[in-house]
């Protein structure tokens, strides 16, 4: 007999917490959209932006 | 002509406080900025710059205390006017991959900036000015230079005065080479400019003006240089910057306020400490606070970049403000810049308790003797535990560093690489490798001026973007006392040409790659080193292929870069006996790959998305929209913890394990690593089988875990992965899009990566502003 998708929900507590240790996804990293070739981020448009040199302090006050 | 220095008897100024019920002069001043954004071939990449401009804070303070002295100011802010010229320019379409760099950067028959300000100046009716002060910096003197003829041009009465960090320090070249600046003032100017209007409108100038320090002018044929102004001591005395005057304010990411002036440091490459005279001030916590609160109030900002050249000298103010902070209850967000021997754990944990989300830290050279040579004498090691405890701490920080230094050997700059390509392993820092300019009355610029070379090899400090207005070539070439900044200081032991190769080539592989770069230097022990071999082979590459074009900053931003540098890495480095050839590998795999821009599978219809309490076994699972998975051959997870810990490559278990990218806000992605039992689960779940039917097949190949059936495993693995975002459900099996050619090949999208270096850009970007 198939265990259902509701049959997985009856795990004990201590099923379910050693489950969860186990299986859980590992955020290993966050980087530039550029850095990870991913071409369909709407959000690249704003890499752009960065693109734009904003002065040195050298040149930020202007007194 | 002759130049004169007068003698320092001077009189006294009137206090810039002092109560404004005047009669109104009616003196109307046009005050222009200096330009501070920069000219790049796309326009949406300086009409972006909107929101993240540099600070004229400057010119709008002066305007502030010329209104309480009974002046009628206007500015012309020259960072907008740039955002409306390209605007109105024409735009080229986005290129193709196969169009080269050079067509991409031709820009042939589009009218430079000058002209658009001119019209735009005429259009002002300059005629009812009485004065027109210009702001100035190293980077776009040429432009104000221009202007200053123009506006006299235009108004031949007005009194022409320049202002700002480069005029002040070649005030006396730029009088004796423009006729039409009458004056200069140098350094602080909120109480010399006031003086200097009032005695212009009340008459009799010749005489007076010999009394304002800090200002040169002429008199007669003479130049005369009075001895240096005395500084703002009670920066709290300084009105708010007019920032009415500024209508495009609101629409910016942040807003810069002055936190107080001066460095109290001598590094031999800097200016701004001599423009505020090493007088270190700070406004006081409640000015700030009120500051703060009213720009919020009336523009809707709560992110701020403090401007001070070292704001961390006195931790015991800097404690005050973040106490100020704390109790102010506002919730505002802020930058700043800090020596890293000028600040420890304990106050970066205060900072960042207090809503501090950027440091600017220069660290400017990765050679412990150099930072000796230039005056820094910064302790390396403890700049890498400040730069760790400000990432630990969630603060961004950009790690400014400087190449081509006069005396820099082979062993300097490899240094200086290793700390930009070291600097990645930490999550919020942002390396920035510029290239040494001789800014004007610098030590290093007194030491070389009579040595200056012209090499067009410009510093990015320098570089208004990808190309030089020819009336500005022929001002700098004609007049390099005015503009030593382009100019180059020779380099004794390596080619200039190697530095700026050197400069452009770190500055761009750390923008298309992360981990790729830390690998190689940590298998090859000498990034130096790769980036000879990397020029022999492009060398070899571009002897083959003589279509391919010229280096420089054009062809790094370019993706072809992006492919040569992967296929460099895999055809010559890992072929001539890498060491971790396994991490290696993965890594090209991992950072390497163009995923496509469209799903292979439709969306859904509608109706066909169940809610999350109606997904049953019946559904059809797939991987989300927009996101990617790989199967690497070693442990990504471990992979990049030995990277992250200089732990050594070699270590790194071979096992295969799956990613998962994500798009997340703020132009970022997310690199997930899947439990082995998820990864073979997201491998079935394709929007073709049913979630009994991936169950089933799931648990022919794994036995229990920790005693637990297959199918529950499965099962749990399934709603586990839905709650992470990684699978959605659909009620019916999704259609194979249509493979139109175009969409079969990864769709290309010229999208050039961060120009980093040059920035003081102390405020987050995207999502960390917004925590």
């Amino acid at each position: 007999m198939e265990i259902e998708l509701s049959d997985s929900l009856n795990l004990t507590d201590a099923e379910k917490k050693a489950l969860t240790e186990k299986l859980a996804s590992t955020l290993v990293d966050t980087v530039q959209a550029t850095q990870a070739a991913v071409t369909n981020v709407q959000s690249i448009e704003q890499t752009k932006t960065e693109t734009v040199k904003v002065q040195s302090k050298a040149k930020a006050i202007l007194t | 002509m002759e130049f004169v220095v007068m003698q320092p008897e001077l009189g006294v100024l009137p206090d810039v406080a002092e109560p404004a019920n005047r009669e109104p002069m009616n003196r109307h001043v046009c005050l222009i900025t200096a330009l501070t954004v920069a000219d790049f071939i796309d326009p949406d990449l300086t009409v972006g710059a909107l929101t993240d401009t540099g600070a004229q804070l400057g010119v709008f303070t002066l305007a502030a205390i010329l209104r309480q002295e009974g002046f009628v100011p206007h500015v012309v802010n020259l960072d907008q006017l740039f955002i409306d010229y390209l605007r109105q320019s024409p735009t080229k379409s986005a290129p193709t991959e196969e169009e080269s760099e050079t067509e991409i950067f031709n820009l042939d028959g589009i009218p430079y900036f000058f002209s658009y300000v001119a019209e735009r100046l005429r259009d002002l009716e300059p005629g009812r000015f009485d004065v027109f002060g210009l702001s100035s910096i190293c980077s776009s003197y040429p432009l104000t230079v221009r202007l200053a003829e123009e506006v006299k041009r235009l108004n031949p009465k007005a009194t022409v005065i320049l202002g700002g960090p480069q005029a002040s320090v070649v005030d006396t070249a730029t009088m004796r080479t423009v006729c039409s600046v009458d004056l200069v003032v140098r350094g602080e100017a909120d109480k010399a400019l006031p003086a200097v209007l009032k005695i212009l409108a009340n008459g009799e100038p010749d005489k007076q003006l010999a009394a304002i320090p800090g200002i040169t002018f002429r008199r007669g044929g003479e130049v005369v240089r009075n001895p240096n102004g005395p500084v703002i001591e009670d920066l709290d005395l300084l009105p708010m910057p007019a920032y009415d005057l500024d209508p495009g304010l609101r629409n910016r990411g942040g807003v810069h306020l002055e936190i107080g002036r001066g460095c109290p440091f001598a590094c031999t490459f800097c200016s701004t400490n001599d423009f505020f005279r090493r007088n270190f001030r700070l406004k006081s916590p409640g000015r700030m606070i009120a500051e703060m609160k009213q720009v919020q109030d009336t523009y809707g900002h709560s992110y701020f970049s403090l401007v001070h050249d070292m704001y961390t000298v006195d931790h015991k103010r800097v404690e005050a403000f973040c106490a100020a902070l704390e109790e102010s209850g506002n919730g505002f967000t802020w930058g700043c810049s800090a020596r890293t021997d000028c600040i420890d754990d304990n106050l970066i944990a205060l900072m960042a308790h207090a809503g501090c989300r950027g440091i600017f830290f220069g660290i400017e050279t990765g050679s412990a003797r150099l930072q000796r040579v230039i005056k820094k004498n910064l302790d390396l090691g403890e700049a890498w535990e400040r730069i760790e405890s400000a990432s630990r701490h969630g603060i961004s920080t950009a790690v400014a560093l400087i190449t081509g230094f006069p005396d820099e050997t082979r062993d300097d700059l490899r240094d200086t690489i290793h700390f930009f390509v070291e600097a990645l392993r930490f999550d919020n820092a942002e390396p920035q490798l510029s290239l040494l300019a001789p800014l004007a009355a610098t030590p290093i610029y007194e030491e070389y001026r009579d040595r200056l070379v012209y090499d067009q090899i410009f510093s990015d400090m320098s570089h208004q973007g990808w190309r030089q207005d020819p009336a500005d070539i022929e001002l700098i070439r004609t007049w390099p006392e005015l503009f030593p900044n382009f100019y180059a200081v020779p380099t004794k032991w390596l080619d200039r040409q190697y530095f700026k190769q050197v400069r452009d080539f770190v500055t761009y592989v750390a923008s298309w790659f992360r981990w790729l770069p830390v690998a190689l230097l940590h298998d090859s022990g000498d990034f130096l080193n790769v980036f000879d071999r990397w020029r022999v082979w492009l060398n070899e590459k571009q002897s083959e292929h003589s279509a391919a074009g010229p280096c420089g900053v054009p062809y790094y931003t370019h993706r072809r870069f992006r492919k040569d540098f992967l296929e460099f890495v895999r055809t010559c480095y890992l072929a001539d006996g890498a060491a971790a050839r396994p991490a290696l590998t993965a890594l090209l795999a991992a950072e390497g790959p163009d995923f496509p821009a469209v799903s292979k599978l439709e969306a859904p219809a509608p109706g066909q998305v169940p809610d999350a309490s109606e997904f049953d076994s019946d559904c059809f699972p797939y991987l989300a929209e927009g996101l990617h998975t790989l199967i690497l051959d070693v442990d990504y997870k471990e992979l990049i913890a030995s990277l992250r810990n200089k732990s050594g490559l070699a270590g790194v278990p071979q096992r295969k394990s799956t990613v998962v990218y994500r798009p997340v806000a703020g132009k970022r992605v997310q690199i997930w690593q899947l439990a082995p039992e998820c990864a073979a689960i997201l491998r079935l779940c394709d929007g073709h089988r049913r979630g009994r039917q991936i169950v089933r097949e799931f648990s022919r190949g794994f036995s229990a875990l920790d005693g637990i059936p297959a199918e529950k495993v499965a099962w749990f693995a399934v709603s586990m992965l839905r709650d992470e975002g990684f699978l959605a459900f659909s009620r019916q099996p999704l259609a194979i899009r249509s493979a139109e050619p175009s969409e079969t090949r990864p769709q290309f999208r010229w999208s050039p990566p961060p120009e980093l270096s040059s920035t003081q850009r102390p405020w987050p970007t995207g999502a960390e502003s917004d925590r």
